[in-house]
């Protein structure tokens, strides 16, 4: 039999850059709660997990977020993320509500918000988040009963491009996005979350072209697995410090966690 | 069992430049090699002409033999074509079960266009490989009946639906009622999603005998593929069924036994 590891375990510390925390309305996910989530992070060596609320995306953020913060109740190993969507939120409430609960970066769902990502809808957002150095996730193809907008390549890559000092992570990143390569290479302000990343040598040619150090590993839970793509990385000959920067060390240094922790 | 070899049922051989898949053998070994995967069942449908595709196919085999099994694949466009080809690819080319398309006829799998094709394969006996429903089917009969419809009529044929066994939750018990209902249907394990204990979920409701591990190799990593089963919490005797047994079983791969 090939070399198979029956019972795989990381063999570096892990950040899960992806996750997500409480029900969803449109269908029941198997881990719904803080308790079961990290079990399956235990099982699995998962240190800590960036987590957002579901309710925030598909319904209100305000309302997910703060019970985002009631699921979590303190535990350091669920980092909250906070969600906002500039057509509807008030700017000020949230920057009050980010200092209040200490949030570390954010997430902007363009596609299932369905508002156009241009300047005229998100400047005062990005200026702040930008002098702020909140890092700021955008997930490319999150599932919301099928009625997301594709989010348009162009209008990331030009908007992005007017914030150069602003910290992006492009997340979900379906494997039909093939543009992505180029705009990696041409923002060298976004970083990317491999959940979905999963091409045939994908990772390692995401490595050559960009360098490892914007690659954070993100899983997608609970609606997928968190071993898929954890397996995945541990089995492509990296060097030590470039598995490690991308399980965890890459994610720590862009929340300014490397900072506490020194 | 600790010495049966792994086997890969879905993968895809030459270039398809949109989904950034090439054709570098060395570098498929190369990660078949970190995946664990000692053989890798190949087949090439990107061809109208299916005979271009399957030279391709004998062409990679012969250099590699003992990493690559031969996997026939015919399209109903070219109904005068298909006997000849099926016979030119199982009698020659040594090809070991056959892969179809619907996606490329627009047409589903129990299309009318496909019954040439059918007979030869009960008569046969051969495995057949196909995705099970596609996107632009409507009204599609539940896959219960469709596949029990197939095997009524074509009795000689073994099914695997592609893409069955991801434990994808908006599927999951569709499938769960086809495989358990029809003998000689499985379903293989490749696909870009899947939910969390959706897996363990299916391999519990149909049992690790009917699951076959395949990666859709190389639109996606094996590595990342064959993760869904060695991470999954399922037993070490089910995961060596899904990663071999039951392929070396189905496909009667005496020689893949070490």
């Amino acid at each position: 039999m090939g070399n198979i590891e029956f019972d795989f375990k990381p063999t570096v510390e892990v950040w899960d850059a992806n996750a997500s925390l409480g029900p969803r309305h449109d269908f029941k996910v198997s881990v719904d709660n803080a308790e079961q989530t990290l079990e399956e992070m235990d099982r699995l060596k998962i240190e800590k997990a960036i987590v957002y609320s579901p309710h925030s995306v598909g319904f209100d953020s305000n309302d997910g977020n703060n019970y985002l913060i009631d699921l979590i109740d303190s535990n350091k190993r669920l980092i909250p993320q906070f969600v906002f969507n500039p057509t509807w939120d008030n700017l000020e409430q949230f920057q009050e509500e980010i200092e209040k609960n200490q949030i570390s970066s954010v997430r902007m769902t363009p596609g299932v918000h369905k508002y156009p990502f241009k300047n005229w809808i998100v400047k005062p957002w990005l200026s702040w988040l930008q002098e702020s150095r909140i890092p700021l996730w955008i997930p490319l193809s999150y599932e919301f009963l099928g009625d997301e907008s594709p989010v348009n390549p162009s209008e990331l890559h030009e908007t992005i491009s007017q914030y150069p000092r602003l910290q992006v992570v492009i997340s979900d990143v379906h494997y039909k996005f093939s543009w992505i390569f180029q705009f990696l290479e041409d923002l060298p302000n976004c970083h990317v979350e491999i959940s979905q990343i999963i091409g045939t040598g994908a990772i390692e040619e995401l490595i050559q072209r960009i360098g490892y150090e914007r690659i954070l590993f993100g899983s997608g839970f609970p609606e997928n697995n968190i071993g898929r793509q954890l397996y995945s990385v541990h089995q492509s000959e990296l060097e030590k410090n470039v598995l490690e920067a991308i399980c965890y060390k890459n994610i720590q240094e862009l929340l300014g966690y490397s900072q506490i922790l020194k | 069992m600790s010495e049966t070899k792994i086997i890969d049922f879905h993968c895809h051989l030459a270039r398809w430049g949109r989904h950034r898949i090439d054709d570098l053998i060395d570098r498929y070994l190369r990660i078949m090699d970190l995946s664990g995967v000692d053989l890798a069942c190949v087949n090439c449908i990107f061809f109208g002409n299916a005979s271009i595709g399957n030279d391709i196919v004998a062409s990679v085999v012969k250099e590699t033999p003992d990493r690559f099994v031969p996997v026939a694949f015919v399209t109903p466009h070219y109904q005068n074509d298909v006997i000849g080809e099926l016979e030119r690819c199982f009698d020659e080319l040594e090809a070991k079960f056959l892969k179809i398309y619907p996606t490329y006829y627009q047409h589903p799998v129990d299309d009318p266009g496909y019954e040439k094709i059918f007979k030869w394969c009960s008569d046969n006996k051969k495995t057949i490989m196909s995705h099970s429903s596609e996107t632009f089917e409507t009204n599609r009969p539940t896959l219960v009946d469709r596949y029990s419809n197939l095997a009524d009529k074509f009795p000689g044929i073994s099914w695997v639906m592609a893409h069955g066994a991801t434990g994808d939750r908006r599927s999951i018990d569709e499938i769960t009622e086809a495989v358990n209902k029809v003998p000689k249907l499985y379903v293989e394990t490749a696909g870009s999603l899947d939910t969390f204990e959706g897996f363990e979920t299916l391999v519990s409701n149909v049992g690790a005998k009917k699951i076959l591990f395949g990666s859709d190799m190389p639109l996606f990593d094996a590595r990342n593929q064959i993760a869904r089963i060695i991470t999954s919490k399922i037993t070490e005797k089910e995961k060596k069924q899904i990663l071999g047994e039951n392929t070396i079983e189905l496909l009667g791969l005496k020689n893949a036994e070490k």
